[in-house]
């Protein structure tokens, strides 16, 4: 039972890794826009798609792959954006954007229904079966690599916003976003950048979650109530508060999977939400501050 | 002309041709059709209630829909009831069922701000699909459950549930109606333009909208009710579907938020387009890709939705005559 | 004549900001009362802490003999304070009549038909000259406009005292003087009033009796012609000239020219 628990916990640690970088993505997004990207799951299998389809019609390895899917993925992303959020009314924006998001989704899952199919696919690589023998258990490779990549891309995300001009240009608005334009600061491009990046953190995800799971073009839905699940756990707008979101939320069920019954641990992945918004309704690291209406 | 005067009789001889309908298009696969319609008409205005008129977006309705559908599947087991027009009584009581749920759903999701209460309506749709798949002993998991199969010929079937849905449908108007006009929607409305200076100014918006959840629970369990007894069975994907909430969102958006006539209009417009996209294109992709751009094409172009846009532009062609 | 509103000793932080410090004042029944002070004084917060949009950390707020420190807002509204915002806010999808009407949750069911009938609110509406438009979207209305909304829906409430928070800002004179010669009327007919303002003359013409603050404390009262020329109050804004600048100009005093 010990080991069981210990090994049910690193799992947790891992596979928490690589939401977190995709729940980055998402909250990044509404913390700079105020809206809420309900098409970053099925983005997430639009990556894994796009890996699965470069490895079996272009043999390339699926981590391999990222150089070309995360900038696919990026400027997938910004032309969405461009496309369809920018052109929502001011007002009611974050409504508005549920619903244009949630379209953009099902347009996203009705494209790769008619690609793909609805069949189950996965990713395969030497790496997806074979594990590391490490301190008595057995650790995946693919979960090593993937919360490898996902330390490495959220420290690039962290250098990134705090280090550079753009990411100080999005820092700025998302503390005040018409004191940013006041600034001179192009919110146009910030925010196309940042979906860009929300996006592009899906491709990473999208090839863990691709090689470690069965997916199909339905696979969007579950995903999505993960990744929002974590962004408002951890406090809307927070990327420290996602990465210790998704850690914790994962390692939860996974220990819930051990000591209870692995039936109940998906519920109890939802129930760890609710239990904590009666305690803080902020979510985690959500600020209680109230944004002028 | 008196503009009261031709509404209501708009209204008198809409209801006149949906009672006639369906004896005069005896085409069963036309009256299925009818019957979604009829039943979406009641589901959105129902989400109406609540999302429309305060504004907080709930995308967990589906929770009633499916409380609704395995309340009355549990009823009818366990009740060892046999199908007819008897069943029906048992959809109100559904109802209720559904509206004792809305209760703590209601009140764990109102605890949160609008942007949080989103997700947590998610969330909370999520755990009563798990919960559907996973309770086996009252919902029988993946297996489902089965309702009674009642005795009409299959000329006449959908006719009865049909009119199930009628009366649901109007219920809900009604009800949408009388709220709207009641001092409770002026409460609610104001909480969708300025929460806090509603509540400054002694509205107790809390108690406020749990009431108006509760009341959008009830009234879309109903929906959910009658929609599994046309099924016939009840699984956990068709009884809790995630699609269901998105569908009567956007009917009551392109409709008009907020509006009575809006989600029944959306509907009416929606519900027939839909189920013809799904039997025309048995390509189920193509349908989504459709689905979705017809959203985003509603959202670009009619933000406020048909009947707040028709009735701006009738305001300004009667400015314009009057000048 | 006995203090309808009765404030002793109110403290309130933020953080290591202290935003008011044991202030004390009263206010008068049927009094038109002026709360004046540099910006940053405490004034706002005052008023926060009065109506219960704020805790206060300490002192307490008494109305007519009854205690309703740190009551919430929707009590204190039903007590009788009426209030109105710096920045003046309306519900803009509502008609006029409807933004008069909101309030009515507060008051018990027997006197809920009769005062917020569609009647009394249009003659209320009328008394701030925007009766033909109560079927008017309040959004559509100008800003002016929409502070008479504003008090309008105050009063509606019947309040026994109304906070008027900055009431002369950001409109033309023309409105400026219209809104005094409202609040005279409604003073007339024995409802108590109590003015945040800049405007210096507007404050000065209207109120019966001025409390100045500043670091949030009470530095002086009396008559407006006391108080303006009260050396500490010209110190305080230390910019002489009363009826315009706020700014605090350190290390330089002027004379008050007038």
């Amino acid at each position: 039972m010990g080991t069981e628990l210990a090994k049910a916990v690193v799992d947790g640690v891992l596979t928490g890794g690589v939401y977190a970088l995709m729940a980055a993505g998402l909250t990044l997004i509404f913390g700079v826009m105020e809206i809420i990207n309900i098409a970053q799951g099925v983005l997430v299998v639009l990556g894994a798609y796009l890996s699965y389809t470069l490895q079996v019609h272009a043999g390339i390895d699926p981590f391999v792959g990222l150089l070309i899917t995360i900038p696919v993925m990026f400027v997938l992303g910004m032309v969405i954006e461009w496309g369809f959020i920018r052109r929502l009314a001011p007002r009611d924006r974050t409504a508005l954007s549920i619903l244009a998001t949630f379209a953009v989704a099902v347009i996203v899952e009705g494209v790769l229904t008619q690609a793909y199919s609805a069949d189950l696919r996965t990713l395969s690589a030497w790496y997806v079966d074979r594990s590391i023998h490490v301190f008595g258990f057995y650790l995946p490779y693919i979960y090593l690599f993937g919360f490898a990549l996902a330390v490495v891309l959220l420290a690039a995300l962290y250098l990134f916003v705090y280090r550079t001009r753009t990411g100080y240009s999005i820092r700025a608005s998302m503390q005040n976003r018409a004191g940013a334009q006041l600034i001179g600061i192009d919110i146009d491009r910030v925010s196309a950048i940042t979906f860009g990046i929300g996006a592009a953190a899906t491709a990473a995800g999208g090839t863990v979650y691709g090689a470690t799971n069965t997916f199909n073009p339905d696979s969007g839905y579950d995903l999505i109530s993960r990744l929002l699940v974590i962004v408002v756990l951890g406090g809307l707008g927070s990327i420290g508060g996602a990465l210790v979101a998704a850690i914790l939320a994962l390692v939860i069920e996974d220990v819930t999977a051990v000591l209870w019954s692995p039936v109940w641990s998906s519920t109890m992945f939802f129930a760890v939400l609710v239990v904590v918004l009666l305690v803080r309704p902020t979510g985690l690291f959500g600020q209680q501050a109230v944004r002028a209406q | 002309m008196n503009p009261a005067l031709v509404r209501r009789s708009v209204i008198v001889l809409a209801l006149l041709c949906a009672i006639g309908f369906p004896f005069v298009f005896r085409n069963p696969a036309t009256t299925s059709i009818a019957f979604f319609t009829v039943l979406y008409m009641g589901a959105a205005s129902a989400w109406n209630l609540f999302s429309g008129y305060t504004g907080y977006m709930a995308l967990g309705n589906a929770v009633f829909y499916g409380s609704g559908a395995y309340f009355i599947a549990n009823v009818t087991n366990h009740l060892d009831l046999s199908g007819g027009i008897g069943i029906f009584l048992w959809v109100p009581v559904a109802g209720l069922f559904s509206g004792i749920v809305a209760i703590p759903v209601g009140w764990l999701a109102l605890r949160t701000r609008r942007h949080t209460f989103v997700v947590i309506t998610i969330a909370i749709f999520f755990i009563f699909q798990l919960l559907a798949y996973n309770l086996q002993s009252v919902t029988n998991g993946s297996a489902g459950m089965q309702l009674p199969l009642p005795p009409w010929i299959a000329a006449t079937y959908n006719d009865y549930f049909y009119f199930a849905a009628l009366i649901a449908a109007v219920l809900a108007v009604v009800v949408s109606w009388t709220v709207r006009r009641s001092h409770f929607g002026l409460q609610l409305l104001a909480i969708r333009d300025d929460e806090d200076r509603a509540r400054g100014l002694g509205v107790r918006t809390g108690r406020v909208k749990l009431a108006a959840f509760v009341l959008s629970g009830v009234l879309t369990g109903m929906c959910g009710a009658i929609y599994a007894y046309y099924l016939g069975s009840v699984y956990p994907p068709f009884a809790f579907e995630a699609i269901f909430d998105l569908t009567v969102a956007l009917m009551a958006f392109l409709g008009g938020l907020g509006t009575v006539s809006g989600p029944v209009i959306g509907a009416l417009l929606l519900e027939p387009l839909q189920q013809y996209l799904t039997q025309q294109f048995t390509a189920a992709g193509l349908s989504l890709i459709l689905f979705g751009a017809l959203f985003l094409v509603v959202i670009g172009f009619l933000p406020q939705g048909i009947v707040p846009s028709a009735e701006a532009l009738s305001r300004r062609v009667k400015a314009a005559r009057s000048r | 004549m006995t203090a309808l509103l009765d404030v002793r000793g109110v403290t309130k932080s933020f953080g290591g900001l202290r935003a008011l410090d044991d202030c004390s004042f009263a206010v008068e029944e049927g009094s038109i009362a002026g709360l004046i002070g540099p910006n940053g004084s405490g004034k706002t917060t005052m008023f926060n802490v009065v109506t219960g949009y704020e805790r206060a950390d300490a002192g307490s707020v008494v109305l007519a003999g009854n205690e309703i420190t740190n009551a919430p807002p929707g009590r204190t509204c039903g007590l009788g304070v009426g209030r109105t915002f710096q920045l003046t806010r309306v519900f803009p999808r509502l008609t006029l009549l409807e933004n008069l009407q909101v309030g009515r949750a507060g008051v018990p069911k027997a006197k809920r038909r009769e005062l917020y009938s569609d009647a009394r609110c249009t003659e209320l509406l009328g008394f701030v000259g925007l009766a033909d438009m109560a079927r008017v979207q309040a959004g559509t209305l100008s800003y002016g406009q929409r502070k008479l909304v504003e008090l309008a829906t105050v009063l509606a409430q019947e309040p026994r005292v109304v906070l008027l928070d900055e009431p002369a800002g950001g409109i033309n004179p023309l409105l400026i003087t219209q809104i005094g010669e409202r609040i005279r009327e409604l003073n007339r007919r024995g409802v108590t009033f109590l003015v945040v303002e800049h405007n210096m003359e507007f404050v000065m013409g209207l109120c019966d009796v001025v409390w100045v603050m500043e670091h949030g404390t009470v530095i002086a009262h009396g008559e407006p012609g006391q108080v303006r020329r009260d050396p500490r109050v010209l110190d305080a804004y230390l910019g002489g000239a009363l009826d315009e600048d706020d700014q605090e100009e350190p290390g330089e005093r002027k004379e008050a020219t007038r």
